[in-house]
Order: C-alpha cells, then structure tokens, then sequence
C-alpha cells in the first residue's frame, strides 16, 4: 500500500485518522487475472499460515513448499505470515491485496469462511484454500492426503508391537486425523490382526507440552509400545527418544508431516513426507499459463495422493522415496508376512514395497479403504457412509470388495472396531 | 509394577519442578508485602531464553546463569516501581508479564523448533531433586521464621511502618525480594524448557505463572506447604490423560480444565471453610509503604 | 544537592496527559531499540507499521472487542476490584450467542426481534460469569485476579467441550464448529464515508462511553463506587455496600465483555469455532486499553483506538520486517510499564534542593 494514495485518500474522505486502503478492492470492477502474462510480468502471491513456520509440522512443510515455488519459477514473487488468527485472517489477506498480490493461498481449515468471503469481495484475484470445502469460481481448494501414508506405516507398526498395543497422539478428532487413524489400524490388523491403537486426543495442533504428556500417558500407564502421532512438533519423538536414552527401552515412533529423524535417530522407524511444492508449482504455473483465472476455479480441488508425488514414505528429508530407516529396514526384511490379496508368503519388507507400488499406480490398483471393515460411527452428528446416514453409535459394515469413494473419506466420521478412543 | 510406578512418580517430579520453584520465589516476594503477577511472564521469558542461549552456547549452566540475571533485571522493573515509586503493583505486574511475553517471542522466534543440543535429564535424577525440593523448603523456612534475614523480610510485609522505625529500609527489602522471587520464575521456566518440555514454541509456560501465584495462597504463605500442592498439581496435570478414554470416556477439553478448576476449588476450600481462621496473609501484602516526605 | 519528594494534594490538570504521551513516546523508543538490538530491525520500519495500523481501517475490527471490554473493565478497576477475567466472560457471551441463535430462536425468526433477544442473553451470560467471581470476593474474600483468572481458562475448557462435543455442526462435514447462525441474525457492516463501519456495535460503544461519563459524574452509584476505591475502609463506615459495589462492578463488566462477545460471533464468526479462535486474547488486551485510558469512559475509546491500531500494526510489521505480534506485546507491554511508573509524578512532586 503506498503511502501517498493513502494520503489523497484520506484527504478525499475526510475522516481523520482513517484511511480507505481496504475498501479499494470492492470498487473494482471483476477484471480477468491471470493469463495474457507474457514474459517479463511477475506473479505475486502471499501465503496465510495458522502456526509459525518453525513449528516443523503443517506450516513450515507449506513454507518449503512456497520455496521451492519461489525457486523454481523466475515470475514469481512470493510472501508468508505466520501465526495469523483466524478471527483477523480478512485484515491479513487484504493488507496483501493492498501491496499488489494476485493469488492468495490460505492454509487452514479455519480460514475457510474468510478466505471465501474475500473471494466474494475480490473477486479479481485468485484464492486457494488448503482443506476445506467452499470453493468460487476465483477460489479453489487443495489437499495432500496422507492415509496411504499412515497404512504403510501400519503395516511397520502392527509387526513391531509386542504387547499389541499402539499408542496415537491426536491434536483433533476431525475427519482428517480419523481417516489416518483409522487407515494406520487397517495397515497395523492386516500383519497384527488383534492389536489395539489406543487414541488420545490433546486438543492443540501445536503442544509439545501436551503431546509429551499424552504420549508418556499412552506407554506408561496404557502400555504401549509403538507410537504415531497428528500433530504439529516433534514432542511425541523427543519423548520416545528420550525414553530410550533413560530406560534402554525401545518405543519404534513415526514421523509427522515433516523429517523428523533428527530428533529421534534410535526410534524413528519412518513417517509422512508431505511436498507442497508440488501442488504450488502446479497451480502457479497454471494460473501464470492462464489455465486458472478468476472465472474458472469452481470445481478445482486437488485431492493429491501418493501417486502424485505430493506425498510420500520418508522421515529423513523431502526427498525421501519410501525411506525406512536402516535399522528397522533390516528387521523387516526378517518378517514373514501373508499378502491377504494373493495369500503368498513374503518378507514385511517385500509387502510395503509391493502395497506401495500399487498405491502409486494412478488406478489405485490396492486402496487400504477396502471392505471388510467395521467400526462405529463416532461423531455426535452421525454421518454418511457409502450414502447411507448413520448416528453415533451405530455400527457400520463395509462389505468385502467395497473401496469407499472421495466422500466417505473426506467427511469419516467413525472408528474400527480395533481403535480405543473417547466415546 | 515398581517399575510402573517409580515411572509415575518420576513423571509428577519432573511436572512439578518448574512450579515448585516458581512458588517459592513468589512466596518470599509476598513475605515482604509484594504482590508480582510478573511471574508468569518472567515464567514465559525465562523458558525462551535459557531455551535459546542453550542453543548459542551448547552450555545448561550458561544458560540457567544468564536467565537467572534477565530475571533480576526484568522483575527489579516491577520491584522499582511498586518498592520505590509506589507504582500500583496489579498494573506493573501485568505490565511486566505482557513485556516478558513480547521479548520471550523476540527472542525464542529464530530458534523455534530446533532441538536442544544438550538436555537437562530430570526424569533420570528425580530422587535427588524430590530431596532437593524438600530441603529446600525447610531451609526456606528456616531462613524466614528462625533467621534475622527473615525477620526483616517479614516485618516489611506485616507492619511497614513499624519495621521502618525499628530502622529497616522497607523499599530496600522489597526491591530484593521482588529480584529474587523474579530470578527464581525465569530459572524455573528455564527448567520447564531445558528439563521438562525439551523445545520451545511461542508462548512455551504460559498459564504456569498464574498457578505459582495461587499456589503461593494455597500453600498458606508456609514454605513448608509448597512442595504438597505443586506434587498434586504436577501430579493431576500428568495423571488426567488417562481418564479421556474408556472406561471413563470424559471429554479431553473438560480434562483440560482440571488443573484451573482444582486450583480454583483449593482456593475456595481455604477461605471457606474453618481452615481460613489458619489463613493469614502477610498484613500488608499489597499495600504500599509510604510516607508523606523523604528526601534522598 | 538533596531530592525531596513530596507527596501532592492537587494533582496539575495537564499532566496526567502530558505523562501519557511522555510514557508512548519513551516505550517507543525503548522498543525500537530492543527490536534493533535483537532483530535489526531499523526504527524506520517499526515506526511505519504502527504509522500504517493507525491509519488502517481494519483498525476500526478490532476496536469493538477491545473498547467494548475496556469501558466495563473501568468500574470494577475504579472500585480496586482487580477482573482480569474478561476473555472469559467475552466468551461466555459468545457461547451464549451461539446457544441461542441456533438452539432457541425459530430459525426464521426477524433479525430486529431475534438479535436484540441474543444481545440481551449475552449480556446475561457475561455478566452472570463475572457474577461467580464477584460473589465468592464479596461472601468469602477469595482473591478476584486469581478467581478470574482460572474462570477464563474453565470457560475455554467448557467452550471447546461443546464446539467439539453436543454442538459440532450437523453441515460442518465433521470438523468442531457449530453450524452457522441463520443469515438475518449477523450484523454485517455498512459502508460509512468509504469505510467498513459496525451498525450496531460502534454506536453502542459511543452510548456506554457517554453513559458512563455521566455515571461517574452525577450518580449516587459512580460516587460510591469511586470512594471505594479511593479508600475502602471510609467507605464502608460511610455506609457503603461493599457486597453492592463489588456485584455491581463485576456484574457490569462482564456484561459489556459478554456484549463483545456477541459481536465476534454476529459480526465476524458467525457460528462458534474453536473458542482461543473467538477471542484473540481481547479480553487482556482491554485491561490495557482501560488502564491507558486512566480510567476515563471518553478517553477509552482513544487508547481502544491505539490498541487496535497496534494490533494492526503487528502484522504489517511482520509482512514488511518478519516480526511477529511479540514486538507489539513489548512495546505495548513496556508503555504500560512506564504508565504506571510515571505515576510516580502524578502523585508526588519531586524537588532538587541546592
């Protein structure tokens, strides 16, 4: 915002003290953004983060991912703010518009409403919102799954357990964190078909207190003794680290959303890798193309999964392509398992490459959401499942052979019968 | 089952350390009449910066020794003020948390999310820090209620005016306590960091400070009561998490206010019920000695 | 040389003003260097970011909670009753709001019956809140700033207990919001001279403040309630209710945070969310907005306006320097430092003597 149109604005208006910078973008007229671009134009845009950047889960892997953007595409010139609240996210993501952005990506469930209502009030720029469901035809959403990810890291889970108990730590029961839940118990039955994930839940998506209590919690007093966790720090490792420095014990843990191996090189097994830069670079290049405008946005929703690139079996760095450390690699190879799909008898190791391969063919040769599964509906609300409404408490069949579609995943709402969580 | 709960026991140790020594330093802050809601900024601060001064220096004692100093210099603001310029004390305490907070973030902020290099190991040695915690609760007691040093400490909390004229400098006792309660918060926020939580994030120890203060209330001014009320609370703080799941199935956001609500009703039990006529604040806590004309 | 300090009986006219723009400019400079030493930040960039939150009408959104909370924080910090338990009650208005616009309202009840209904509830609800300190103060002398304080942290327990438990939204695809409270029930702002005004919420801050200023001027309650604070014990053998004055204050503080409360709900949420996401810690931010004010119901809506911009200013601070609201923290954590240590000359007079 320049300080001299601000002045004659303020002159114009009269009103002292209060300036008009933020009113500009309701006056202009929609125009077509995006395209005609040609060489020598840049393209600003700015990111709304929900954490700080160093909070080394959800947003600083996107703020590697709008590096790597900025990286890679000369006409780029690109922005964060971290920490934004989501009560304050409109002033944010107009004070950009005043400095001349184009594309605003907003990466938060929370920042949903507000992202959409400055879609409404600008509609000459584009919005991305990462998560949600509104969408205008100058916004679209995007999202990087990861319960492929979290079966795979099942499969490790189920055959390292010896008292078949494995603990979660979850920042929140929402869709999301139950889908991945839900799809590390199918991938830790399949090899450990009486085991129990026990979830607690500490309501914060960054606590590193909180995460370390709750993990303590889960193998101190529940007896667990393999760990998973959604949430945004590296607590739940430290922990597993620390506890194998002090007692000798060994707490196999998964990485999170970021490459966490630093943090626990004895106990980190492997984890998720999320790449944002795939899907940045996919969306920048075209909206500079002009293949996205203002116009067009309505149906555009990526829904990226493994097959992508945009997510991936690692803990070490972003590069990783289903990396397992070496020393849970070795034992893996030791492992005799059955595929349940052919009934041979193959190495662990043999069967995650073999499930992995497969998850990445782009007709989904093997999806973990396959029948037979059953479980609960847990939400309050209940909900839909394969098109059928169920309430809390009902239980839900999913026959064999049914894969749930888009839907089912997005909105889950209900647990297997395998995972121990609050009622 | 003795390895289960020697591991319980240690985890409430290692949970109630950090507000053990946030509690008595307030204790003796009040002792000499002086309310320091500062604590729980200087909590705050102390935890981001022995956090990021262990990263620059790879050194626990460095670290400990420069957040202890911060402390005296960040809580002699509030001393000053409420001592010598008889500022009002809510106010300056407020005031120094809030400042605390903003350059806790300042400072912490390049550091965020890094791993410690070298860690503070609580849970290994919690048998000698229970010892440590008890005896220096007695030794705290022993200093206020059998030692000069206490008797003057106590006089300018319960009678200012007569303590002056019996030729204490009151301002001067405040002012000392004030740094020491002070330096004691920042040390134990380092703790909580370098022992306890082992990184830091934005806002690391917040909420902990105002339990020191009410922990103060419930331990009856008596240092010999600290360590009860910090164990329990370390204690109910650690032990909650449980209850979240079958068979009990309570809700983690209600769990959440537990800490607060047992805080909350400890405090109502004290003032009522007969254990109130037990119940003496220093006579003069919060209230300002002052005189009509001094020259300097 | 001798230093006399005399304590005053006339306080000079000017200079509680004068001291507060003293107290700005030093903290200012305090922080700039701080922010310089720590960060490199220069000044120059410090100085436009909080130049550009004044002059941001985004300011104006901020205001409402601020100014709202900080003019009720005035009678209870008049009377020596220490509520820091605002974002508490700000929130149990918001859950009332929330609880009413979608629970007992026919959903297509008119906007000019249904929201007054809701700004009375969370009124109710602010102040009730507020009431349970106040009573315990009043009947037990439990300390009000600690009693206050655990409230705010129990309120947000209790308000995401119901965001995440019986009222997550039955369209909310799952995720821990309510449903959204039916359109003619927000309050949307209306463009005034160019910018983005409240229709209700802004005038309703003008009314408080203007009634306030006439309740301390010339009502029986304002006097009572600042001899109080002045001095407690008088005002007790003057045959003053301290159990009156202490419900009274709470009660009306609460209420107007409650009123804050319903409007980030109508005005900004529109349905409940995570409860520390109503509330941008508001309710602390007011007791310094109350407290820069000097109490004064007029001045209020100035230092409400200050805060505001400040807070505005941290997130230009942070697109323009990296910095984040902690600088904002510091410098108006600091300006509350010097404050209440400039006060120092407000009520002695400091003479050198040769």
């Amino acid at each position: 915002m320049s300080s001299r149109r601000d002045f004659l604005k303020m002159a114009a208006t009269g009103v002292l003290g209060l300036a008009v910078g933020g009113g500009v973008g309701y006056y202009a007229a929609p125009k077509q953004v995006g395209g005609g671009g040609g060489v020598g134009k840049k393209l600003k845009a700015a990111w709304i983060y929900v954490g700080p950047v160093g909070d080394y889960g959800w947003t600083h892997a996107h703020d590697v991912g709008r590096k790597e953007a900025q990286n890679t595409f000369k006409w780029l010139e690109t922005a964060g703010i971290e920490s934004v609240k989501v009560g304050e996210t409109e002033q944010v993501i107009n004070k950009y518009i005043n400095q001349g952005y184009d594309v605003i990506f907003t990466t938060s469930f929370d920042f949903m409403n507000q992202t959409y209502d400055s879609s409404v009030a600008h509609p000459d720029k584009i919005f991305f919102h990462c998560s949600g469901y509104k969408r205008n035809k100058n916004m679209g959403t995007y999202f990087a799954d990861l319960y492929q990810i979290y079966y795979l890291n099942g499969l490790m889970a189920g055959a390292l357990t010896k008292s078949g108990k494995v603990g979660y730590v979850a920042a929140h029961l929402i869709p999301e964190v139950i889908r991945h839940i839900n799809a590390f118990t199918i991938g830790i039955t399949e090899v450990n078909p009486d085991s129990k994930v026990y979830v607690i839940e500490i309501g914060e998506w960054f606590a590193p207190d909180l995460a370390k209590e709750a993990a303590a919690t889960l193998v101190e007093q529940l007896g667990c003794d393999v760990l998973a966790f959604t949430e945004d720090t590296p607590s739940t490792i430290q922990y597993a680290q620390s506890y194998y420095e002090d007692n000798g014990v060994e707490i196999p843990v998964f990485s999170h959303y970021s490459p966490m191996y630093e943090y626990g090189k004895d106990v980190v097994v492997s984890g998720q890798i999320v790449r944002w830069g795939v899907i940045y670079k996919d969306i920048l290049a075209k909206v500079y193309a002009g293949l996205y405008t203002n116009q067009n946005l309505e149906n555009v929703d990526y829904w990226y999964l493994l097959d992508s690139g945009a997510v991936d079996l690692g803990a070490k760095s972003y590069d990783d392509r289903m990396w397992i450390s070496d020393k849970f690699r070795q034992r893996f190879e030791g492992i005799d398992v059955e595929d349940k799909l052919t009934g041979e008898r193959i190495t662990l190791l043999e069967l995650i490459e073999r499930r992995y391969n497969e998850m990445q063919d782009p007709n989904l040769a093997f999806d973990p959401f396959t029948g037979p599964l059953s479980g609960n509906m847990w939400l309050d609300t209940g909900g839909d499942v394969l098109g059928k409404h169920y309430d809390k408490g009902d239980s839900i069949n999913i026959p064999e052979g049914v894969r749930l579609g888009h839907d089912d995943l997005w909105g889950m709402g209900w647990f297997l019968n395998n995972v121990v969580v609050q009622k | 089952m003795v390895n289960y709960l020697i591991e319980i026991i240690s985890r409430i140790i290692v949970a109630s350390t950090p507000l053990y020594i946030a509690t008595l330093g307030e204790l003796y802050t009040e002792r000499s009449g002086v309310i320091n809601l500062g604590v729980e900024g200087l909590f705050v601060l102390g935890a981001s910066t022995a956090f990021t001064i262990t990263i620059l220096t790879e050194n626990l004692y460095i670290a400990m020794l420069a957040t202890l100093i911060l402390g005296f210099i960040v809580g002699g603001i509030h001393g000053f003020i409420t001592a010598y310029l008889k500022g009002r004390e809510i106010l300056s305490g407020l005031a120094v948390t809030l400042f605390s907070y903003g350059l806790a973030s300042i400072v912490g902020r390049p550091y965020v999310g890094l791993s410690l290099p070298v860690r503070l190991n609580l849970t290994a040695n919690y048998h000698i820090i229970l010892l440590l915690i008890i005896l220096s609760s007695i030794v705290s007691w022993i200093i206020l209620f059998k030692l000069k040093a206490g008797v003057i400490i106590r006089a300018s909390g319960e009678d200012p005016s007569s303590a002056f004229v019996m030729g204490i400098n009151v301002d001067k006792v405040r002012m000392l306590t004030t740094m020491i309660g002070s330096g004691l918060a920042t040390v134990a926020g380092a703790i909580y960091t370098l022992g306890y939580i082992q990184v830091w994030t934005e806002g690391a120890g917040a909420g902990w400070g105002w339990i020191a203060i009410a922990n103060v209330i419930v331990s009856l001014w008596n240092p010999l009561l600290t360590p009860v009320f910090s164990l329990l609370y370390g204690g109910v703080n650690s032990m909650v998490w449980m209850l979240q799941l079958p068979p009990y199935n309570v809700s983690p956001y209600l769990l959440g206010t537990t800490p607060y609500l047992t805080t909350l009703i400890t405090l109502l039990i004290i003032v009522a019920t007969p254990i109130r006529k037990h119940v003496r604040p220093p006579s003069a806590l919060g209230i300002k000695f002052e005189r009509e004309e001094r020259t300097i | 040389m001798k230093i006399i300090i005399r304590r005053r009986f006339v306080e000079p006219p000017y200079l509680k003003f004068t001291l507060t723009i003293l107290a700005i400019i030093i903290s200012l400079i305090i922080s700039m260097l701080i922010i310089y030493a720590t960060a490199s930040i220069p000044p120059t960039k410090f100085l436009y970011s909080i130049y550009s939150g004044l002059i941001d009408p985004s300011t104006l959104r901020y205001l409402i909670p601020l100014t709202l909370s900080g003019l009720g924080l005035i009678l209870p910090y008049k009377a020596g009753v220490w509520n820091i338990g605002s974002e508490g009650q700000l929130l149990a208005g918001a859950i009332a709001t929330t609880y009413i616009a979608l629970y007992i309202l026919p959903k297509n009840i008119v906007g000019y019956i249904g929201i007054p209904i809701i700004l009375i509830a969370s009124v109710l609800a602010g102040g009730g809140y507020a009431l349970i300190a106040g009573y315990l103060k009043a009947k037990f002398n439990l300390n009000e700033i600690l009693s206050t304080l655990m409230l705010n942290y129990i309120m947000i327990g209790l308000g995401n207990y119901l965001v995440y438990g019986p009222w997550r939204g039955e369209t909310q695809y799952g995720y821990p919001r309510t449903d959204i409270i039916p359109n003619q029930l927000w309050i949307n702002p209306i463009q005034f001279g160019g910018i983005n005004v409240n229709p209700v919420f802004i005038p309703t801050i003008i009314i408080v403040a203007a009634a306030m200023h006439y309740l301390f001027k010339n009502t029986r309650i304002g006097y009572e309630i600042k001899v109080y604070g002045l001095n407690p014990d008088a005002a007790l053998h003057s045959g003053i209710s301290k159990t009156k004055i202490i419900l009274v204050t709470m009660f009306l503080s609460g209420a107007l945070a409650g009123l804050a409360g319903a409007a980030e709900i109508l005005s900004i949420h529109r349905q409940l969310i995570r409860v520390q996401d109503v509330s941008a810690g508001y309710g602390y931010m007011a007791i310094l907005v109350t407290w820069l004010s000097r109490m004064d119901p007029l001045a209020t809506i100035l230092s409400g306006y200050l805060v505001s911009a400040l807070i505005a200013s941290g997130y230009t601070l942070q697109i323009i320097a990296g910095l984040t609201i902690g600088a904002v923290n510091l410098f108006v954590g600091g300006l509350l430092i010097l404050t209440t240590a400039l006060d120092f000359l407000l009520k002695y007079e400091v003479k050198l003597k040769w």
